[in-house]
């Protein structure tokens, strides 16, 4: 079976770059700043496949680059090199080749993104239900009742009460804001989605009852999802198989429980004893 | 083609800890065979590394030696040491069963919906999965009025025998279970005992670990004795 994402080489340098940035930084030059020219690697050499269906976790401490990875594949930044294929209905696009109204389209249609920072995913100055039925527009669903009955059912099934679709999410609960932005992103029915982070910063029942609507979510529609988060928690939570990340570079990859239960990296070994 | 669901040669795990840069020796490589409806019993003193070999064959753990061939419902033969993850996780979520000793539930869903939920994964019909939770649930003496509540708030011993209740539920041709009458009253060890000949008679295949060798008597086919390295030496 093909995957839904196919990410080879994938790299993104921060400055003017040389050609030694890449070898003389990573884990076993303890930083990801390049001592020759100063630029930041904060993505180097990154290969990795998610499976259809996949909850694929992508864990590390700050800097670590996940933030980076993700960024690129939903088009919010550009790689320095490498390649990515996203497999949308047995086509393949080739994400980095697409020109910038082919990535928007691609971006609007067939990927969700839900971000740590909800002003980041949201419209503050639009309600709740605007911001769904925004993204249902740039979908082509133009006809206003099905827009409003779509975004109305969204938001209902993310636990937002419907007495507050009008409302600004300016307005809402941290915990909130996140689940009109989960509403958003699933709203086109897009096959990928992206989380950043989604529950950093949230009280810990709020975060639970989030990762689980999450989990539920996922299960009904067997959407794939690639998961960024410092926090083993919601690793162990959400995801099957986990990618471990330090100063831009893959450092393991393996199913979840053995990443946490017997992780092989010196990295992962102290990141996940240092959690216990 | 053989007809074991399991052919383990060699079978050993030991840990390297790398902020102590010591090597934790590995339990003695284990070897045995498998057939349907068949049992084996690891059996060792505590410490000699029997969960450690259970989690590496569930591939919780990463062997560290040895090779673990299950034969496949379809009749492929995969070394489960050495699969591809994506492989290993699609055959824990249609053939091979883990249970331990803990659950993680998600609180928001009932007792019958926790049991329930593998066989709702694997694509079995709502009404069909209930049914099967029912009657697990029911084999394993959980009173009715507990089925619509979340079982984060049972005791102990209620959940330990709800998580038995889904692996059973689930079933599959390969289980692996780690004490899973440990801390249970004689009542309820009594009943997953049942649910393990029960199991064994419609031809799963089972590698367990129980602390009580009179369980073991009575469930086993073969019985694999694990020693760790340095225990073996010394004792030579
Ligand atoms: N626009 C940028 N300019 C310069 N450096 C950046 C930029 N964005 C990210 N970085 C650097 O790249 C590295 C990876 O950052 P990030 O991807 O945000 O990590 P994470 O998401 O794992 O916390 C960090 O050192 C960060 O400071
Ligand atoms: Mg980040
Ligand atoms: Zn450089």
């Amino acid at each position: 079976m093909t995957p839904i994402l196919n990410v080879e080489h994938l790299t993104r340098i921060h400055g003017k770059g040389c050609d030694r940035c890449l070898t003389s930084t990573g884990p076993e030059h303890d930083t990801n700043i390049c001592p020759h020219c100063g630029s930041v690697v904060a993505v180097a050499d990154a290969s990795f496949q998610l499976h259809r269906g996949e909850v694929l976790g992508i864990m590390g401490e700050s800097g670590s680059g996940k933030s980076s990875l993700v960024k690129m594949l939903y088009f919010d930044d550009q790689p320095t090199s490498g390649r990515a294929t996203y497999d949308l209905d047995g086509q393949s696009h080739d994400l980095f080749s697409l020109n910038e109204a082919q990535q928007r389209r691609l971006r609007d249609t067939a990927m969700g993104m839900v971000y740590q920072n909800p002003s980041l995913g949201l419209n503050f100055d639009i309600s709740a239900g605007g911001n769904i039925a925004e993204r249902l527009l740039m979908s082509d669903e133009l006809r206003y009742g099905v827009i409003r009955e779509k975004a109305r059912a969204l938001l209902a099934r993310t636990e937002v009460p419907p007495a507050r679709m009008d409302e600004l999410p300016r307005n809402f609960s941290g915990g909130m804001q996140q689940r009109v932005q989960i509403a958003r992103a699933l709203s086109t029915g897009a096959p990928l989605l992206f989380l950043d982070e989604v529950t950093t910063g949230l009280d810990l029942s709020v975060q639970a009852r989030i990762l689980d609507l999450i989990m539920e979510l996922q299960e009904e529609s067997g959407v794939s999802m690639l998961v960024v988060t410092h926090d083993l928690g919601v690793v162990r939570h959400l995801t099957t198989r986990t990618i471990v990340m330090k100063y831009g570079r893959i450092i393991e990859s393996g199913l979840t429980d053995q990443i946490l239960e017997d992780p092989q990296a010196a990295y992962t070994q102290q990141l996940v004893s240092s959690a216990l | 083609m053989s007809d074991f669901i399991l052919s383990v040669k060699g079978l050993g795990k030991g840990f390297y800890l790398h902020d102590r840069a010591k090597h934790i020796p590995a339990a003695v490589g284990i070897s045995f065979d498998l057939r349907a409806g068949e049992l084996a019993a690891l059996v060792g003193p505590s410490g000699a590394g029997k969960s450690s070999l259970l989690k590496a064959i569930y591939r919780s753990y990463v062997p560290s030696e040895g090779v673990v061939n299950y034969t496949t419902a379809a009749g492929d033969v995969v070394d489960l040491a050495h699969a591809p993850e994506t492989q290993i996780t699609a055959l824990r979520r249609s053939e091979i069963g883990f249970v331990t000793q803990f659950l993680h539930c998600l609180p928001r869903l009932t007792t019958l919906d926790v049991v329930a939920r593998p066989l709702l994964q694997q694509g079995v019909a709502r009404a069909e999965a209930h049914e099967v939770a029912a009657e697990m649930l029911d084999a394993l003496a959980i009173p009715k009025q507990l089925w619509d509540a979340t079982p984060a708030t049972f005791s102990g011993g209620e959940r330990q025998r709800v998580n038995i209740a889904r692996s059973f539920a689930q079933g599959g041709r390969l289980m692996l279970l780690d004490e899973p009458t440990a801390s249970l009253d004689p009542l309820s060890r009594e009943k997953v005992c049942a649910m393990i000949e029960r199991a064994k008679a419609q031809g799963t295949a089972m590698v367990a670990i129980f602390h009580d060798m009179e369980i073991v008597e009575r469930l086993a086919d073969q019985k694999i004795t694990v020693t760790r390295k340095a225990f073996a030496e010394a004792a030579e």
